[in-house]
This record gives C-alpha cells, sequence and structure tokens, in this order.
C-alpha cells in the first residue's frame, strides 16, 4: 500500500522506492531511509499537506504527493 | 609557523554552529534549521594559529543543493590542514556517512562527537576509544552548548595529533573494486586527497567531483567504468544505481563499527516533541498558533518593550548627547560649518536611526529564539500546502521569515531551495519581506499618526507585504516563471531548550550588521545629504528649500503627487531610501531639524495626513530593494536582467498600491 | 580655525570612505568581506551549474 493511506501513528516498513523521484530517492538515502526501513506515520496534515514520519530517531517531513510514490507494508 | 587552515562539517543540526563559536570566539548564526549556515564562515581560533571554516551543513559529499556543493568545492579546491567532523552522538548512523566519505577522502581529520549528553540520557553507550581505534582518528565526546570538550579538542589541535584517517572502510564487491583500481591509473598525480575516493565519487555520478576532473582529464574517459558499474550493481545486487550500492555498502560498514563500539542502542525518545508537534502542526490550530506567535512577537517589538526602550534612548541622544557635543564644539572654538555638521548632519542622521535598535534587536532575538528552539522547520511544513498552491516550496518560507530581520541572509538561505524556478522566485519575492530597516521608518510614524495603534499598523504592513508576495508568486509563476516538478523534503530536529547564552549571541550577530551599518554607510549618507540640505544653486548655509536636496527632491516629488506625498521632503528622502532603507529616517531627521523625535513626529504630522502617511508607508514597504539587497539578488540569482526586474516590478507594485491606498481612503473622506 | 579643518576633513574623509567602502563592497558581494578572499578558490558564488 502506499505511505500516504497509512493511518496515523502507526508503523510500516518502507518496500518500494523505485517510483519516486531521484532527488527524493537521493534525500531519503541521505536519512538513511531505504528499502527495509522501519518508518512510523506521525501527522498528515490537511488539505494535502505534508506527512511527517519518524524514521531512526529523525523526524522528517514530506509531500504527500511524494507519500503516495511510496510503497510499504504493514508491520 | 604557518597560519593554519581547518575545516568544520558535518550533518545540519548538530550543533556545528555552537561548536564553531566555542572554538573560535567570535560569534555566528545558530539556526536549528537543515541549512541555515549557507555559506562558509571563517573564524580566527583561539589559542592556535589558524582559521575555522564552518562549511554548511551536508549529509554527504556528494551534493544535492547549491550549499551542499560548497562544502565539496571546499575538497576539491581549499588547501586545509586538517578537517574536525562534528558528529550527533544520538544519531550516529546517518552521520558516519558522512565521516566514511571523509575518511575516504584520506586527508588528516579529528571527530568531535557532540550531543554527548543527550545519548548518554537516552541509554547509549559509545566506547569512544575503539571507535577511535577503527577509524584511526582522535575523538573527542562534546557537549558544545556547554562548551564541554572544547579545552580536549583544542589541545589535539594544538599538539597536532590529528591523523591520517583508515580509508579502507567501506570496500565493495571484486569486480567493482577492479573497475576503481582501473580508473585510478587514469587520473592525474598530485590530486588533493585520494585517488581511490575520486573513482569512487566519478561513479557516484558527483557533480562538482565530476566537473573538477573533467579539467585535468575528460571525464569521457570515465563513461565506460560508470556503466559497467551500474549493470553490475543492477544485476548483482538490489540497489539501482552505483549511488545506492555505495550507500549500502557504506551501511554495512557502519552498522559493523556500530555493533563493535556501540555497547548499548539509542532509546531515542522523542515522544516530547512529538507531543508539542502534534499541537503546532495540528490540522485546523497549526497556522493560527503561527500567526498567534507573530502577533505576540510584534507586541513585544513595539507595544511591551521596544518603543519604551526606543524613547529612552532618543531622549537619551538629544538630551546629554547633543549637549555634551554642542559643549564641546563651543569649547574647541569649531566654526558654525562643523558644527552643523555635527550636530544636523551626524547627530541627527545616525542618531535617527541608532534609537531603533532597541525594536531590531528584540526582533532579531525572537528569529533567533524560533531558529533556535527548532519551531522554523514546523512552520514550513505547515505553510508548505499554501506555499505550494502559489506556486512556491515550504522551504521558501524560512528565507521570507528570515527577510523580516534583513533581506540580504533571507535571500541568501533560498540557497537550501533544490529546485531553481522556485529558488528564483523566492529571491525576487523575498524583498517584499518589510525588513528591520523600514521598521525604523514605520516606528517613526506610527508614533506621529497612530499612536494607539503602533502595533496594529505595523503588523498589518508585514501583511500587506506578505500577502503581496504571495500574490505576485501565483503571478509569476502563471506567467514569466512557469511551474516545473518541485519537491518538498526536510528534517525536523527535536524541540531544544533554548541555550540563553548562544540565543544573544546570535541575536548579537545579528543586530550588530544594523548598528555596523549605522557607523559606516549611514555616516556616510548622512553627512552627504546633510550637505546637500546646505549647499545649493546659490552657494553655502543656504535656506533648505533653495538646497540641492530640495532641487533634486523637487524633481522627481510630481511623480508621487497622486500617491499622497508630492513634497520635495518625501522624494528626497525616498531616493536616499535606496542606499538603506533607514536614510529615509537619517534624511528627514536632517530635513526637517527636529531636535529629537518627539518634535520630529510633531513636524511630520504637519507634513502628511493619516492617510498620505499609510500610503508613504506602504510605499516605503514595497518600493525597491535597498543597495545591498540589490547586490545579493545580482549574486544569488547569477541574472542582471532578474535584479532589474526585481527592481523595477517592485516599484510598479508599490505605486499601484499606494495609489490604490490613497485614491480609496480619500474617496472615503479620509 | 585648524580645529575646523581637521574636523573637517576627518569627517568628510570618513563619510566619503564609508560611503566608497560600502557600495564597493555590495558591488562585490560576501566574498570581497571574506578573510579568506587571497586564497580563497573556490568562489562560493559561482556554482558551475544550475541544475
Amino acid at each position: 500500500m502506499q505511505l500516504s493511506k497509512v493511518t496515523v501513528g502507526s508503523k510500516v516498513l518502507i518496500t518500494d522506492l523505485s517510483s519516486t523521484n531521484t532527488l527524493i530517492q537521493k534525500r531519503l538515502m541521505d536519512f538513511g531511509i531505504d528499502e527495509g526501513s522501519e518508518v512510523c506515520l506521525l501527522q498528515k496534515l490537511p488539505f494535502q499537506g505534508p506527512c511527517m514520519i519518524e524514521c531512526a530517531g529523525q523526524c522528517i517531513s514530506l509531500r504527500q504527493k511524494e507519500a503516495c510514490q511510496i510503497g510499504v507494508k504493514k508491520l | 609557523m604557518n597560519k593554519l587552515e581547518i575545516g568544520l562539517i558535518g550533518n545540519p543540526n548538530t550543533g556545528k554552529t555552537s561548536l564553531f563559536n566555542s572554538l573560535t570566539g567570535t560569534y555566528n548564526y545558530v539556526g536549528n534549521w537543515s541549512g541555515v549556515t549557507v555559506e562558509k564562515k571563517v573564524g580566527s581560533l583561539k589559542e592556535i594559529n589558524g582559521n575555522l571554516i564552518d562549511l554548511p551543513g551536508v549529509y554527504s559529499l556528494n551534493p544535492l543543493t547549491k550549499d551542499e556543493q560548497v562544502a565539496t568545492n571546499y575538497f576539491l579546491n581549499e588547501n586545509f590542514n586538517s578537517i574536525i567532523n562534528i558528529i550527533d552522538a544520538s544519531q550516529l548512523e546517518r552521520n558516519l556517512h558522512l565521516t566514511l566519505q571523509i575518511a575516504e577522502y584520506g586527508k588528516p581529520f579529528m571527530i568531535g562527537l557532540n550531543m554527548y549528553d543527550v545519548a548518554l540520557r537516552s541509554g547509549m553507550k559509545i566506547d569512544v576509544e575503539k571507535l577511535s581505534k577503527k577509524l584511526h582518528v582522535p575523538i573527542i565526546p562534546l557537549v558544545a552548548r556547554t562548551g564541554k570538550g572544547i579545552t580536549d579538542l583544542l589541545s589535539i589541535l594544538k599538539k597536532n595529533e590529528v591523523r591520517n584517517p583508515n580509508t579502507k572502510l567501506v570496500s565493495f564487491d571484486d569486480e567493482i573494486e577492479q573497475i576503481i583500481t582501473d580508473m585510478m591509473s587514469l587520473l592525474p598525480e598530485n590530486l588533493p586527497g585520494n585517488a581511490r575516493w575520486y573513482a569512487v565519487q566519478i561513479l557516484e555520478e558527483n557533480e562538482p567531483v565530476l566537473n573538477y576532473v573533467n579539467e585535468l582529464v575528460p571525464i569521457s574517459s570515465f563513461d565506460g567504468h560508470i556503466n559497467q558499474s551500474n549493470t553490475f550493481v543492477k544485476e548483482n545486487s538490489n540497489a539501482k544505481s552505483f549511488k545506492q550500492y555505495a550507500h549500502q555498502s557504506r551501511r554495512k560498514a557502519i552498522l559493523r563499527l556500530i555493533e563493535d563500539c556501540v555497547i548499548k542502542e539509542n532509546t531515542n525518545n522523542i515522544s516530547l516533541s512529538n507531543k508539542i508537534d502534534k499541537i503546532v502542526t495540528h490540522e485546523v490550530l497549526g497556522i493560527p498558533i503561527f500567526l498567534l506567535l507573530m502577533f505576540i512577537m510584534f507586541k513585544f517589538t513595539f507595544d511591551w518593550i521596544g518603543t519604551p526602550l526606543s524613547d529612552t534612548l532618543d531622549s537619551f541622544i538629544s538630551g546629554p548627547v547633543t549637549d555634551f557635543a554642542t559643549n564641546l564644539l563651543q569649547f574647541i572654538g569649531a566654526s558654525g560649518f562643523i558644527k552643523a555638521v555635527i550636530l544636523n548632519g551626524i547627530i541627527a542622521g545616525v542618531g535617527g536611526v541608532l534609537v531603533f535598535v532597541p525594536q531590531i534587536f528584540i526582533l532579531f532575538f525572537f528569529i533567533s529564539l524560533l531558529e533556535d528552539s527548532g519551531y522554523m522547520a514546523r512552520v514550513a511544513t505547515v505553510m508548505d500546502v499554501l506555499m505550494e498552491k502559489v506556486g512556491l516550496n515550504g522551504k521558501a518560507f524560512i528565507p521570507m521569515i528570515i527577510g523580516l530581520g534583513c533581506n540580504v541572509p533571507g535571500i541568501m538561505a533560498a540557497r537550501t531551495i533544490e529546485q531553481p524556478r522556485e529558488r528564483l522566485l523566492t529571491i525576487i519575492l523575498t524583498p517584499l519581506m518589510s525588513c528591520s530597516a523600514r521598521l525604523s521608518v514605520y516606528s517613526l510614524f506610527v508614533a506621529a499618526f497612530f499612536k494607539e495603534n503602533q502595533a496594529i499598523v505595523v503588523f498589518s504592513l508585514y501583511l500587506l507585504g506578505i500577502i503581496t508576495a504571495l500574490l505576485l508568486a501565483i503571478i509569476f509563476s502563471k506567467t514569466i516563471l512557469k511551474k516545473e516538478q518541485s519537491y518538498f523534503i526536510m528534517e525536523l530536529p527535536p524541540y531544544r531548550k533554548p541555550q540563553w547564552v548562544s540565543l544573544f549571541r546570535s541575536t548579537w550577530d545579528k543586530g550588530k550588521g544594523f548598528v555596523k551599518k549605522a557607523g559606516t554607510f549611514i555616516f556616510g549618507g548622512s553627512v552627504a545629504i546633510w550637505f546637500l540640505s546646505y549647499a545649493g544653486p546659490g552657494g553655502l548655509n543656504v535656506q533648505l528649500d533653495h538646497s540641492y536636496l530640495a532641487k533634486i527632491g523637487g524633481f522627481i516629488a510630481p511623480i508621487f503627487e497622486p500617491i499622497g506625498f508630492g513634497t520635495w521632503q518625501a522624494g528626497a528622502s525616498l531616493l536616499t531610501g535606496f542606499l538603506a532603507k533607514e536614510v529615509v529616517v537619517s534624511t528627514m531627521n536632517i530635513i526637517y531639524h527636529a531636535p529629537n523625535m518627539a518634535s520630529l513626529t510633531k513636524v511630520i504630522s504637519g507634513a502628511y495626513t493619516p492617510l498620505s502617511a499609510y500610503s508613504f508607508l506602504v510605499f516605503i514597504l514595497l518600493y525597491i530593494p535597498c543597495l545591498a539587497t540589490v547586490a545579493v539578488i545580482k549574486k544569488e540569482s547569477g541574472s542582471t536582467k532578474w535584479t532589474i526586474f526585481s527592481m523595477i516590478y517592485s516599484f510598479v507594485i508599490a505605486y499601484i498600491l499606494s495609489a490604490l491606498i490613497y485614491g480609496i481612503g480619500t474617496l472615503l473622506g479620509y | 580655525m585648524f580645529v575646523n579643518i581637521l574636523l573637517g576633513i576627518v569627517i568628510f574623509g570618513y563619510a566619503g570612505f564609508a560611503l566608497f567602502n560600502a557600495i564597493r563592497k555590495s558591488k562585490k558581494g560576501k566574498c570581497a568581506a571574506c578573510s579568506l578572499k587571497n586564497s580563497c578558490s573556490s568562489n562560493c558564488s559561482v556554482i558551475p551549474n544550475q541544475k
């Protein structure tokens, strides 16, 4: 399923980053977030605003548009 | 002994600038949002004959943004003695990616293991000695905010105990290693740093490195190697590019290191930050909370603290200081000319600007507080939705907030925006953010015309600037700067209790620029303007109405007739405002010959009506960026065309809005 | 008399210098004000490519 569809507060595992845009992928990599990483969806802002996720002790915000392209699996 | 040059590098939000301050005794701009240190800062090291260069926060030496390129270019082009790599001990895995790349480069470095207290408190135990042995470099645990560990760090530098690192921490599959060895034979000798590092970075398609090597050896000679490595990686691993493969290999090496040297893992408890975030980034309350905080900030800056202090300062300058100067000049027998230039030129002009120092510093204090606490990053996140709708990026909100203090660092902060179109749009719109220099003009006028409602009137001006910027963003995005693909991804650092010492330091650092400007540029400007008001076609010591200043002001005054202030005084003031917005105040002080702020406000209230005053303020808000801002727009955008555009459009918009306000106001009978 | 001339020179000299300096510095940008400007070859404003 897509990261953007996950309910707030749940933990998921990233399974697919291949459809995300290269720049986002590189940045996620810089943060240490790759396929196989465990993330928790902290907050979703209204009106299709950004999502806030937590991974490896960091809090990252990114647009829902990009979160749509990240494939995850429920834990 | 030669002067040492040492580079300071690390991830964003690792306390790098705190460390910089502790090591150099000079101040710097501390921000808790990724990328606020957007340029190199040079400081003179304490106790050692050398310079410390503060590089922008980067996650890797393979850059994605303009300011990250600064760090990579530093490695490629600068002749430094060693590097200090600052690491956040509570984020070891991520921070070590950069460390390994620095190690691969091969030049001597040492590690400052910062936020050691945070790590310990969260239950982590790091075997620093073991880690140091594995990396071959000294590691000093630090708490940069309090200064713990600084002496040890300095002593390593003093005793020159920085060492060459272990460059062999990350090894790849044999086929890749073969490609690398092959590439190394093609690279020129005498490259600064390890040839292997260059080979790997070329395979990772690191742009600055590619450009650099291309100057020496045509980069096309490595095309084959790049293709080969990518093919191998796609066939033999689950990485989709060599860059990803390299990242995964480094990660494996890092996890091995951590396994060996970190005794207890980080049970990272960021729940307090999360709790605060739940409120502050709340779907409904997020933006109202932000607006409320901004309003409180303005209340402090004016009504509650700023203006009272400012009034006191004004009485001091126009009272004791002026009396003292008058008596002294009398005593030494100075001529009328000299007395006039000092009392009516310098004290009036520079003093007129200095009285606003309290408000300016309070404003800068709050901006520093917003950054230092980590709240700025949340603001960018909450605002992204709105910003995207007008064609900007959430990250653009930060340069604009900084621009409220001063446009110049605000525009430079736009470097962290990855997408060129958004960066350019941010650069040309930031000057619409009402800066602290304009604040001095507002303060003067609101005291004269809107005494009961100072904060609200000023707040309305700031709001007008913001709304105009947003509207223009929409217009520009639809016309001259059409939308392209854009990204928004940001780290939200944990909230931190502000450290008062570093807060005051960063406030001072921002504010001292204002004071310095007063003592130099505005001093010069005041003397020049005074002279233009003193001399005229008829000679020296002429009537003010017959002075050169009046003639020049009178020449352009008719332009401003339709918008409410077609006087030569207004014309002259606006003209001088191009140098620096606060010079408007200096000019008015000189023109109106007022001994202090109270009488100046009285004189001004005779020269304007409340409506024309507001129209004037709106014009000042928007009309043209000051000289320093124009210069930085030119530099950051790299384009004369866009610089001129930003000067023209702002004048046009200012005129239109002032005309609207004055016109409608007049119709309504004000 | 002498005092006047001296003060005049100091004031106008410094004023002119301050103005001249400020305009020169703005033209050159940040790097002009940097203490490394003689040895620095990575002019931080000249990034070769817009990506």
